[in-house]
């Protein structure tokens, strides 16, 4: 077996290693790059010839029915079935956990007989209680942000616009709480979508399902103003519509994906730290784009408030960070010598979004890249493999887990389950709580540790095979050995069920993979965000600039 | 019902666990799962056979012992879903090496392992019977931790309710 270290670029510049890339607190601090999938899916949209319309919209004046979005080009169709319904604000939870929600969604693999919308009605108000078919692409909900929803339409009503610090503040009409791909529930496996050009990049479909609910949140909105002041009404402006984005309550539940899927990752990884590189190669600078960009990302950052401590001293510390650089622009000649001197004198958040500022300087080097961002998930265990080989990968590969005192009880004081209430994946204490004997394999340290002590016990001659026979507990954790092995920026480099671990960095790194912003953590371990804010309408799609819309501000 | 490989690979890898194979022999027995039933139209109910047989048989290891060029098993009776693999892995590593795996329960199970399954295009609408699903979903339900309060409000970290 060969290593494949970082890919060489003809760049020169030496991609971050993983040992510097893979920490927690450096993911925690990502931001969105003109990479993330929504970014990718937007510039779909505007180039790939794209009709956008909406064929139906059976909605009450009070806000509920039945509508369909329509993404079309000639051969292809994808449809957003939205369902609208009332909900007692008791039931009104974020939570997968809750049964009901304000509207319900399904896209649709083409365009939908009143049929399939009969079927789809009597079970996509149910989500995961309902069942689907392999023409459902994805699945989801969302809930009215009432204190937004309610003052707009009261405001629109009147003919009168709605109080943009309110918008810069929630900044949605509606939360998504759980978005279904990949064969949930009976919907479409990945593999049936993947070959598509416009679906084929990690997340598409999701994406595409996410943004027609924007669309669909903002024009419920106007409908449900205009049925209640139908001669005072006045659309909302087109600059807070474009502003206005769709909000995400995410939770554990997307975390271990990051741990289920090394080879994936380490080619998301791989693609950002070679855009990267490839940004602080550059031989042209131009500053005045950049000092525009950062001018816009400091206003961003101005506008992002929490409640949550921690991540309210960072955005304080991150804005002081910001000031720094922009006195020291002046100064700083080459995408490499921002790059190394935000390295030297900034903190970690912002030292990220100055990655993500370089990035977004050199789109005509960096976009080829995001058709990098997949692989073949193989996972296969090369059995033929001797016990010597085995573990010079181990003290090669992961170092880090073999300097973690697994003997320590803090170092194992968590672990990630499933549990039985509907399926949520859930984080306990060992030491507090029941159900540690169920946990996740996401222990690595400990497993890698645990493997590399009965390895050594043996003849460095010995089979795999053999050993496994023997050892059937390690199989899972040399079969991802072995495949980390070709995928460097596969494995997180900390301790997932040590006391200290911060969920939330997991989160944020899948996050801003997504292309989220304004993440506004509620504990360690969940976290509501914005999507698509400040992304480009329908009506926007064919403007020049229409990609051009990181680190929105109102 | 009509259900997705992904819920298939999901919910044989669950049960797996559920039965006591390894983290490791249950990704095997996933990935068996899956080529079970899109390839046989008895497919889900081989899957359950052999994980039945799984949990009534908790073999310990190792279970094939070696003899000259041969590989023996140890027990008079051995899982397919633990011998399977193992068997597969013992001739990947030596080629032309003999494994006798003796009596066992479900022989798609181990043609599939050992890749003497022939290459055919899987069934692209997989129905499975209820029951059946009910069964393994079963299975796979010993895998999970039963709510409690405490679990359900910092377990994952949320409130009860989100209006705002």
């Amino acid at each position: 077996m060969t290593v494949s270290a970082p890919r060489p670029e003809p760049a020169q510049i030496p991609l971050r290693p993983p040992s510097e890339v893979m920490r927690l607190a450096r993911m925690g601090s990502f931001f969105a790059t003109r990479l993330s999938f929504m970014r990718v899916l937007i510039r779909e949209l505007m180039h790939g010839g794209w009709a956008i319309d909406r064929p139906r919209f059976d909605i009450d004046a009070r806000g509920f029915g039945t509508a369909i979005y329509r993404v079309a080009k000639p051969g292809r169709a994808y449809s957003l079935m939205a369902f609208s319904h009332e909900l007692d604000p008791e039931m009104r939870n974020d939570r997968v956990i809750a049964e009901a929600w304000d509207a319900t969604f399904a896209l649709f693999d083409g365009e939908p007989a009143e049929t399939d919308v009969e079927r789809l009605r009597g079970n996509v108000p149910l989500q995961e209680a309902g069942r689907y078919l392999a023409s459902e692409l994805v699945l989801c909900r969302a809930n009215r942000s009432m204190r937004l929803f309610d003052h707009i339409v009261e405001r629109l009503s009147r003919g009168q616009q709605p109080d943009e610090g309110l918008i810069r503040e929630v900044g949605y009409l509606m939360r998504t709480t759980a978005v279904y791909g990949n064969g949930k529930f009976g919907i479409a496996d990945r593999f049936r979508i993947e070959e598509r050009p416009e679906l084929s990049g990690p997340f598409q479909a999701e994406m595409l399902a996410v943004y027609l609910v924007r669309l669909f949140t903002l024009d419920l909105v106007e409908h449900v103003a205009r049925a209640r002041g139908p001669q005072s009404f006045r659309p909302l402006d087109s600059r807070l519509r474009r502003y206005m984005g769709i909000g995400n309550s995410t939770g554990l539940g997307m975390a271990p994906f990051l741990m289920t899927h090394p080879a994936l990752i380490s080619s998301w990884m791989e693609a950002r730290e070679t855009a990267l590189a490839r940004a602080r190669a550059a031989t042209h600078f131009d500053r005045a784009k950049f000092e525009a960009l950062l001018e816009r990302a400091r206003h961003h950052v101005s506008q992002w408030r929490v409640a949550d401590r921690r991540q309210a001293e960072r955005i304080e510390s991150l804005e002081t960070d910001l000031t720094m650089i922009a006195q020291q622009i002046d100064r700083l000649t080459t995408a490499d010598s921002v790059y190394r001197w935000s390295e030297a004198k900034l903190g970690l958040e912002a030292q990220e979004l100055v990655v993500s500022l370089l990035i977004e300087l050199f789109p005509e080097l960096v976009d080829d890249l995001a058709a990098r961002m997949r692989v073949h998930e193989a996972v296969t265990l090369d059995s033929a493999m001797r016990v010597g080989e085995m573990l010079r990968i181990l003290d090669e590969q992961y170092r880090w887990a073999l300097q973690i005192d697994c003997d320590d009880p803090q170092q194992r004081a968590l672990f990630w389950y499933v549990s039985e209430e509907k399926l949520e994946p859930r984080l306990g204490n060992r030491h507090l709580e029941h159900g540690a004997e169920l946990e996740r394999p996401f222990a690595i340290a400990h497993a890698i540790q645990a493997a590399r002590a009965d390895l050594q016990k043996v003849s460095p001659d010995e089979s795999l095979a053999v050993f496994l026979m023997r050892h059937p507990e390690h199989r899972h954790i040399l079969r991802r050995a072995q495949t980390v092995y070709g995928h460097p920026y596969g494995e997180i480099r900390d301790n997932l069920v040590a006391v200290d671990c911060l969920p939330i960095d997991l989160l944020r790194c899948k996050l801003s993979f997504f292309g989220a912003s304004k993440f506004d953590p509620k504990s360690d371990r969940w976290t509501r965000i914005a999507m698509y804010q400040g992304a480009p309408l329908p009506e926007n799609l064919s403007s020049p600039n229409a990609d051009d819309w990181a680190f929105p501000v109102l | 019902m009509i259900v997705s490989l992904n819920e298939i690979e999901v919910a044989c890898y669950r049960a797996a666990l559920g039965v006591k194979l390894s983290h490791g022999l249950a990704e095997d027995a996933a990935r068996v799962g899956v080529r079970l039933v899109t390839t046989k139209p008895d497919g889900l109910a081989i899957m359950l056979r052999a994980l039945r047989s799984a949990d009534a048989y908790p073999v310990l290891p190792p279970v094939f012992e070696r003899h000259g060029n041969t590989w023996r098993a140890r027990y008079s009776f051995l899982p397919s879903l633990k011998a399977g693999p193992i068997a597969a892995d013992l001739k990947r590593a030596e080629p032309g090496v003999i494994v006798e795996i003796g009596a066992t329960d479900e022989a798609a199970v181990i043609d599939i392992c050992l890749g003497r399954t022939p290459s055919v295009p899987g069934k692209s609408v997989i129905e499975v019977d209820d029951e059946l699903w009910k069964e393994i979903h079963g299975l796979a339900a010993r895998t999970y931790v039963p709510a409690s309060r405490i679990s359900r409000m910092t377990g994952a970290g949320a409130g009860s309710n989100d209006n705002d």
